[in-house]
């Protein structure tokens, strides 16, 4: 459905964008994940074709042009700034867009009543937007895309500045589109919306993409060993016999035992507390730590997302 | 079109709830035109005529008669009481006078009426009191009193009886008159006598067409545009200059929502629905030209209403109008291109529009301006503004001279509006 090569874009002397590939496909909801100024809304703005790339070339549903009429009818956009018109109601700004995309008449009318009904404020409709909540406008933010009907939906950090029960809304209506076949981009620089909500995640850093793949993927390749942490039972062994009679029960001596405290490295967590139990090592505690996007962005980059 | 006008439509009902924009473009133009109307003389009036305070304190038919044909005059507005409604005596007349309340005080003196109409005793001098750096108010002043004397004095010879019995009354003064040559004496018997018999017989039906009645030999040509050319009250200078500061109002208004669709991220959605970057100047400047031809029309009619502004050619002011909206709307462009942040558009719109508002006569008239002014102010397009305003509504231009002022106004938004799309189409996102 979308498609980018190697696609380019400076801003004097800063590159915001360096080399990107990608591609989404159609129904596919797809995560660009980065820390704030890794170029995520510059892609999406070049992908929209809101920006010109200084080399590359986008390819949306067949047309190399962006700026298309057609090509456009077919995008919604959702941008990080609340782009909103805050002195008119929740209505009136649905309907201005719907009637700019040449809506008219009963199509109006249904596509605002859908908007409104996504983003939950059918009540507040002939309120001003300048009255609302800040999640209240990130709904009203997303329903304004897609007034339209669009198959193309991009999300530029759809819940920056949104308390959690709205959140868990506009995570609710993405699902929704998603599964109606949408295909959506989504950025943002929460590592777990993009592990609950996108098939496949890109990693961008730099105005690159360091890592493309599943979730589950990109942790097998880039998250490195799960972590079981124990407090053992203090049984009548001491610190010698214990250590022998844990390597024996998973197989390996390459973990950490002091004060009967036990942390290990493991690619079978799981497998590996079942082999403890079944060894008679009793356990007063125990920790179990997955890798999850978080330590594949860490891993990749040298440095925590949150760090930003 | 739908879609221009769909946006046009959008940032007027975006303008309707702005209540601080709704000032700057309504309330402030119009409170601008009644307060300066106002301090400036008001609707007509005794605007224009030298203002006179009077006492009468002969309080004779001969005084009376003195007062109202001063008061038929064109050129003076009497008043005998103060601003408090008290009758002005010398003393509070010459206060008015000293305060600058009134241009002059006349007092007509006591015993005025004995010798106002004989043709021998010196009569009682009226006292004319006028700072003397009035010149030219105490000039005019001068020969309207002179004029209006003398008018009384050519009363008397188309009126038969009252001349035949001042005639009388003269002869009698110079036969008890001592002291007087014989010679004389002898020669101004013989005139009065011969006038009094003169004026007993006379019909006061002929006299009326004789040469007593005629007036001086000085032949009046109505100058009839000259006299329509001035303005009627100050209400018709100050309202053209009040639609200059409403389309003041629009120009930074519809500017900074420009620059505000880009710093708020709405620019964004503009660009990327169906619209082309075109559509959306157009729709931008469209909504600043409608409001602006509304303010304008408005504040026109209104001072037709209220005021009675004239309108001598309504072809012209509907063209006049048009062409300053058109003008102010490509400057608009021209601003919103210029400035990045709504802080800049206003900083900017501050800096170059005020003053050029100000030499342009937006605050005082041309006409009171030096003659190196006038002349600057033709970079002005608040100047070309209220010369096309004026002289559709009080000059009487015809058409063709209304085609000047237009026509640089037209220009001047022409300039604009490439200025304004070269740069913003700069920075579309």
């Amino acid at each position: 459905m979308i498609q980018a090569t190697e696609l380019h874009k400076s801003f004097g002397q800063l590159h915001a964008v360096q080399g990107l590939s990608l591609e989404i496909r159609r129904g596919e909801t797809f995560g660009l994940l980065g820390a704030n100024g890794a170029g995520k809304s510059t892609t999406i703005n070049l992908l929209a074709g809101l920006l010109q790339p200084d080399s590359g070339q986008v390819v949306i549903d067949g047309s190399t042009d962006p700026t298309r009429r057609e090509v456009r009818r077919q995008i919604g956009i959702a941008p990080q700034s609340l782009a909103l018109y805050e002195e008119l109601s929740a209505e009136e700004n649905v309907r201005f867009l719907g009637k700019l995309y040449g809506l008219s008449g009963s199509k109006l009318k249904e596509r605002v009543e859908y908007a409104l009904t996504l983003a939950g404020l059918v009540d507040r409709r002939k309120d001003p937007v300048a009255q609302f909540s800040g999640g209240m406008k990130r709904r009203l933010n997303l329903a304004a895309a897609l007034v339209h009907e669009p198959k193309v939906l991009f999300l530029d950090e759809p819940t920056v500045g949104v308390d959690p029960q709205s959140r868990n809304r506009l995570f609710d209506n993405i699902r929704e589109l998603a599964s109606q076949g949408m295909t959506i981009l989504y950025t943002t620089h929460y590592m777990e919306e993009a592990e609950r909500l996108c098939d496949r995640v890109a990693i961008m850093e730099q105005g690159k993409i360091l890592a493309l793949d599943r979730v589950d993927g990109l942790i097998d390749q880039y998250g490195g060993l799960a972590v079981v942490e124990a407090e053992l039972k203090n049984g009548h062994l001491d610190a010698a016999q214990q250590r022998s009679s844990l390597a024996a029960a998973v197989g390996k001596d390459d973990f950490l035992l002091e004060a009967n405290k036990l942390r290990l490295e493991s690619k079978e967590p799981l497998e590996d507390v079942a082999r403890l139990a079944q060894a008679g090592i009793g356990l007063k505690t125990l920790r179990l730590e997955r890798p999850d996007l978080e330590t594949v962005f860490l891993n990749l980059t040298g440095r925590r997302l949150r760090d930003e | 079109m739908n879609r221009i006008i769909t946006l046009a439509f959008k940032d007027l009902a975006v303008l309707t709830r702005e209540k601080e924009a709704l000032f700057w473009i309504f309330l402030f133009p119009l409170v601008f035109a009644l307060f300066f109307g106002f301090l400036s003389g008001g609707g007509g009036g005794d605007r224009g005529k030298l203002q006179l305070a009077v006492v009468d304190e002969d309080q004779s038919d001969g005084s009376r008669a003195l007062l109202d044909k001063l008061r038929k005059s064109d050129s003076l507005a009497l008043y005998d009481e103060s601003v408090a409604g008290t009758p002005f005596t010398a003393e509070s007349a010459r206060n008015a006078v000293r305060r600058g309340n009134l241009t002059a005080f006349l007092i007509v003196p006591k015993g005025y009426g004995e010798t106002a109409d004989s043709f021998w005793q010196p009569g009682k001098p009226l006292e004319l009191g006028i700072d003397p750096a009035r010149t030219a108010e105490a000039g005019m002043l001068d020969g309207v009193l002179m004029q209006t004397i003398f008018s009384g004095l050519q009363d008397q010879f188309t009126d038969p009886k009252r001349a035949k019995a001042n005639a009388d009354k003269a002869l009698a003064a110079v036969e008890a008159a001592p002291g007087i040559d014989p010679e004389q004496k002898k020669l101004l018997k013989g005139f009065l006598g011969d006038l009094g018999k003169f004026m007993g017989n006379a019909k006061p039906q002929g006299l009326e067409h004789s040469p007593f009645a005629a007036d001086a030999k000085l032949k009046k040509v109505p100058v009839l545009l000259e006299e329509e050319s001035k303005p009627k009250s100050a209400f018709e200078v100050t309202f053209p200059s009040s639609v200059t500061w409403g389309m003041y109002g629009c120009i930074i208004t519809f500017a900074i929502s420009i620059v505000s669709e880009r710093t708020k991220g709405t620019l964004i959605r503009l660009r990327m629905s169906p619209l082309s970057w075109a559509e959306i100047v157009a729709g931008k400047g469209l909504a600043c030209f409608l409001v602006s031809t509304f303010v304008a029309a408005l504040l026109m009619f209104l001072g037709h209403l209220l005021f009675g502004i004239r309108v001598e050619n309504l072809t012209g002011l509907a063209l006049a109008i048009i062409s300053a909206a058109f003008c102010y709307t490509g400057l608009m462009m021209a601003l919103a291109g210029f400035g990045k942040t709504e802080k800049a558009v206003s900083g900017s719109a501050a800096a170059v529009f005020m003053p050029l508002a100000m030499i342009g006569g937006g605050m005082i008239p041309l006409a009171f301006m030096p003659a190196w002014m006038q002349t600057v102010s033709n970079i002005s397009p608040t100047k070309w503004n209220i010369v096309a305003l004026e002289g559709a509504i009080w000059r009487g231009n015809s058409l063709a001279e209304m085609l000047l002022p237009c026509g640089v106004l037209m220009a001047i938004g022409a300039a604009g509006f490439a200025l304004g799309v070269k740069f913003l189409s700069r920075q579309r996102v």
